[in-house]
């Protein structure tokens, strides 16, 4: 009987070694157009650098300057509230899942996925420009809303009252015109929040719950509400805590939104003026590049600290 | 031993698939190449003007040249504006631009300028050969434009940069049958507080025959036509008291004159100046800093405003899209004589220092720079610009060149004085400017004058000075490195001196290079001086 080697995990890791050859072009494709960039961008950020061949180290010159830059830190307050606002915006997705997937019919719960998807097939741009235009103070869908409504006049006595100085008899209200509602009007893009990824994802954890959960639940005598609280959601946190590290990681770095709705400037009052909107400012309007990739990487420290975080204390309870 | 077999066969295949995908790829772009270098020489050039009219003109011009020049292919790239910045920059820094692109607006900073594009001096001083049977034959090409190429010139790199094709100047266009409805006349104001007054009348009016009518309609690109224009007829006279040469063209001295407390944001000019700015304000579309380019037009044109300001270049497009006559008039001047503006002016404002646009910068990306210049000059030629003028409907930069009579009313006024700076001063100082424009909400405000004119002065006095400082040292920094650069040039001139002593033309070029060193470096100098100086002061005291 031939006696057992016991080999190491590093032999058996390489036992196979022609196999990770094939895995060498994506990661050369990911080292040229993932960490090469990134690369570039900490070594830029030690340069007076405006995107040419020329530059000029100045060790940690840009990072000091960041560390005073007021518009710098004003942008993440202003990233904080969107945060924020993403926050509550996550949870009708969460509470359309729950009602999708508690439906009795599967053939109904086929149709309101295939209604949530087709909304996705138009292009991000086009829902950012209708909802330009219902912002619009002159022919805008809100305005019109108010005014058909009468929640203008309440929001002009409202006003009146508490001294805002915002909304006026007979001016329409300038949405993004208007630094007080800049971020208001940012809460409000996209209402009802329902993210069609995210409702797929939080109806995949949902699935995946096991029906005697729910049978036992209902013998404890526990209602809707409760199965909600105590079995569902505390289930679902890993997808929860997924679309949250995405949520924080693509409002952090997030501009696109701000430039188009707000132009480089962040708008009126500059309230709207985001870490990445600042980073953009700086790049290609001031052509300060070596700023900007500093800005970046203090954007990236953020990011990292808020995944980690995220990771550390939101938790599936599986 | 057949697992061993599998994994080789699959690694094979692999590869295999990889090499043919990557052969495929070369050779396609290789033949590509090859075959355009044995076919044809191309120039391309990108702009961001997608106005109708102009790119099918740009489109036609291009043809003509082609069928002068059968081995050349013209192509045309319009990206739009809100995009130009970001996109040309990327296509300059990864050396795949086009070989001509447009260089207005201010978006490339000196170091693009001396990194990206090829100096354009021994072109511009011989003649061009497209205007050989014309008055202009054996002219420098340079001095076939309307300024010169003056505004082309960079000083500071001691070459010209751009070849500008058109020539921008801002009118107010109105709706004439609108304008008669309301007024019984179709003959627009004739100064500045007639206007006002015709901004009143269109808001009663409006209000009276229960139609929501705004007399001048806005956005965040056109407003600054109007509201810089006005701020400048403020400052007249302050520019000539701190401007450290008398030309006609902005220069750094109101910024250093700021940081040397000799104006500040309460000096009667600049108060005048806000008050002006909030009394046209009032009669603009509500809410324009949140509207775009588009949204103003949109609203002129459907009917919802009476009056658009805009530029020349607008003209063929608005007259194209509006289904009421067109009429144009002059921007509104209060003058010297005007009651509580007049103080702080000079007199009418002249356009003769006007910049000439639609500049197309070499790149030093270029292929072809040879025939992108002839390209150029065919463009530029007296029989090409009244055909572009005559197609496009834009005004052309060419002197001389046959102007359509539509665009007779866009020819710019000579007669007058130089308007002074306003806050972007004139777009030299990107993050002051920031600053401006995103407190300018304060000034429109609904409240009284006095406090709206209190917030914005407040606003300016916080945020202005530092932002400006942050620009000169950007600018100073961009200049000390210029002339890093141009010492080279310098120690090339007079090693070539050296060898050659009694070459006149070279020892021309030293004296030349060195005074310019020696400028920019005392300028230099002298602002950091400034910054350095000042440097404890948020804003300095005004002057007594």
């Amino acid at each position: 009987m031939k006696p057992r080697v016991r080999r190491s995990s590093l032999a058996v890791a390489f036992r196979e070694w022609r196999l990770y050859l094939f895995v060498v072009p994506s990661l050369c494709l990911v080292a040229l157009f993932a960490y090469f960039p990134a690369a570039s961008a900490v070594y830029h950020s030690l340069f007076d650098w405006q995107g040419g061949e020329a530059k000029q180290y100045l060790g940690w010159e840009n990072f000091r300057r960041a560390w005073g830059d007021r518009v710098l830190w004003d942008s993440f307050v202003t990233v904080a509230c969107l945060v924020g606002f993403n926050l509550i915006k996550m949870l009708p997705s969460i509470a359309l899942a729950v009602v999708i997937h508690r439906l009795r019919s599967e053939r109904w719960q086929y149709l309101y996925r295939v209604l949530l998807v087709v909304p996705m097939i138009v292009p991000g741009l086009v829902t950012l420009f209708i909802w330009k235009f219902y912002l619009d103070p002159n022919l805008g869908l809100l305005n019109r809303l108010l005014d058909a409504t009468g929640l203008k006049a309440a929001l002009v006595s409202l006003d009146r009252l508490a001294g805002w100085g915002v909304f006026a008899e007979g001016v329409p209200v300038g949405w993004l015109s208007q630094p007080e509602l800049v971020l208001p009007s940012l809460f409000l893009w996209g209402f009802p929040w329902i993210g069609a990824v995210g409702v797929l994802i939080y109806l995949a954890g949902l699935q995946a719950i096991g029906t005697e959960v729910y049978e036992a639940a209902e013998l404890d005598g526990i209602g809707p509400v409760g199965k909600f609280f105590h079995i569902e959601l505390p289930l679902i946190l890993t997808q929860v805590r997924l679309n949250l590290t995405l949520l924080i990681i693509s409002t952090l770095q997030g501009y696109g939104l701000q430039l188009l709705l707000l132009g480089d400037t962040g708008g009126p009052g500059g309230r709207g003026m985001t870490p990445g909107l600042w980073m953009y400012n700086r790049a290609f309007l001031a052509g300060e590049f070596g700023y900007a990739c500093a800005i970046g990487l203090i954007l990236f420290a953020f990011i990292l600290a808020l995944t980690l975080v995220n990771n550390r204390f939101v938790r599936s309870r599986r | 031993m057949k697992r061993r077999a599998l994994v080789w066969a699959g690694l094979a295949l692999f590869a295999a698939i990889y090499a043919v995908a990557t052969f495929r790829v070369l050779l396609r772009s290789t033949a590509d190449v090859t075959a355009a270098r044995d076919r044809k020489t191309t120039v391309r050039f990108a702009h961001f003007y997608l106005e109708p009219g102009l790119r099918e003109a740009y489109a036609q011009i291009a043809a003509d040249y082609m069928r002068l020049h059968p081995g050349v292919e013209v192509e045309q790239i319009a990206v739009p504006q809100r995009i130009f910045n970001a996109w040309a920059k990327t296509q300059l820094i990864g050396g795949t631009s086009p070989d001509l692109v447009l260089v207005d607006g201010g978006q490339f900073t000196l170091e693009d300028l001396a990194r990206h594009f090829t100096p354009l001096h021994e072109w511009v001083e011989s003649p061009n050969p497209y205007n050989a049977a014309t008055p202009a034959a054996g002219l420098p090409w340079r001095e076939t434009f309307i300024d010169g190429l003056t505004g082309s010139y960079d000083s500071r790199l001691l070459s010209y940069y751009s070849i500008p094709t058109s020539l921008f100047t801002n009118r107010v266009f109105y709706n004439r049958a609108l304008w008669r409805e309301i007024f019984g006349t179709e003959s627009p104001p004739a100064d500045y507080e007639a206007f006002r007054a015709a901004c009143a009348a269109i808001e009663a009016w409006g209000a009276t025959h229960d139609q929501p009518l705004v007399p001048l309609a806005g956005s965040v690109y056109n407003t600054p036509f109007l509201i810089d224009f006005l701020f400048g007829t403020q400052t007249q006279r302050r520019q000539f008291e701190v401007a450290w040469s008398a030309h006609l063209r902005a220069d750094l001295s109101p910024s250093v004159a700021l940081l040397q407390g000799r104006w500040n944001f309460h000096d009667p000019a600049l108060q005048s100046a806000f008050r002006l700015v909030r009394d046209i304000g009032q009669h603009i579309q509500p809410g324009f800093l949140q509207l775009q380019r588009d949204d103003a037009n949109f609203a002129f044109l459907q009917g919802r405003t009476v009056m658009l300001v805009s530029g020349a270049h607008e003209a063929a497009s608005l007259r194209a899209q509006a289904d009421f006559p067109l009429g144009v008039f002059a921007l509104p001047v209060p003058g010297p004589g005007h009651p509580v503006y007049g103080a702080q002016m000079l007199g009418p404002v002249t356009e003769a220092n006007i910049r000439p646009a639609g500049a197309f910068g070499l790149t030093r990306a270029s292929r072809a720079p040879e025939q992108a210049v002839d390209f150029l000059r065919f463009l530029t030629s007296q029989a090409t610009a009244a055909r572009f003028a005559a197609l496009s409907g834009w005004l052309t930069a060419v002197a001389d060149a046959p102007v359509p009579a539509e665009l007779k009313p866009f020819q710019p006024v000579t007669a007058g004085y130089a308007n002074g700076f306003d806050l972007s001063i004139r777009r030299r100082h990107p993050d002051a400017k920031r600053v401006a424009d995103t407190n300018l909400h304060l000034l429109l405000a609904a409240t009284s004058d006095a406090q709206t004119v209190a917030a914005y002065t407040a606003a300016l006095e916080r945020d202005y000075v530092p932002a400006l400082r942050l620009d000169l040292q950007s600018r100073t920094a961009n200049t000390r490195r210029n002339v890093m650069r141009q010492d080279g040039n310098l120690a090339a001139y007079r090693w070539l001196a050296r060898a050659a002593p009694d070459d006149a033309v070279l020892a021309r070029k030293f004296n030349e290079v060195a005074e310019q060193i020696d400028g920019n470096e005392a300028e230099n100098y002298f602002i950091l001086h400034e910054l350095a100086r000042t440097a404890a002061g948020a804003n300095p005291p005004a002057r007594p």
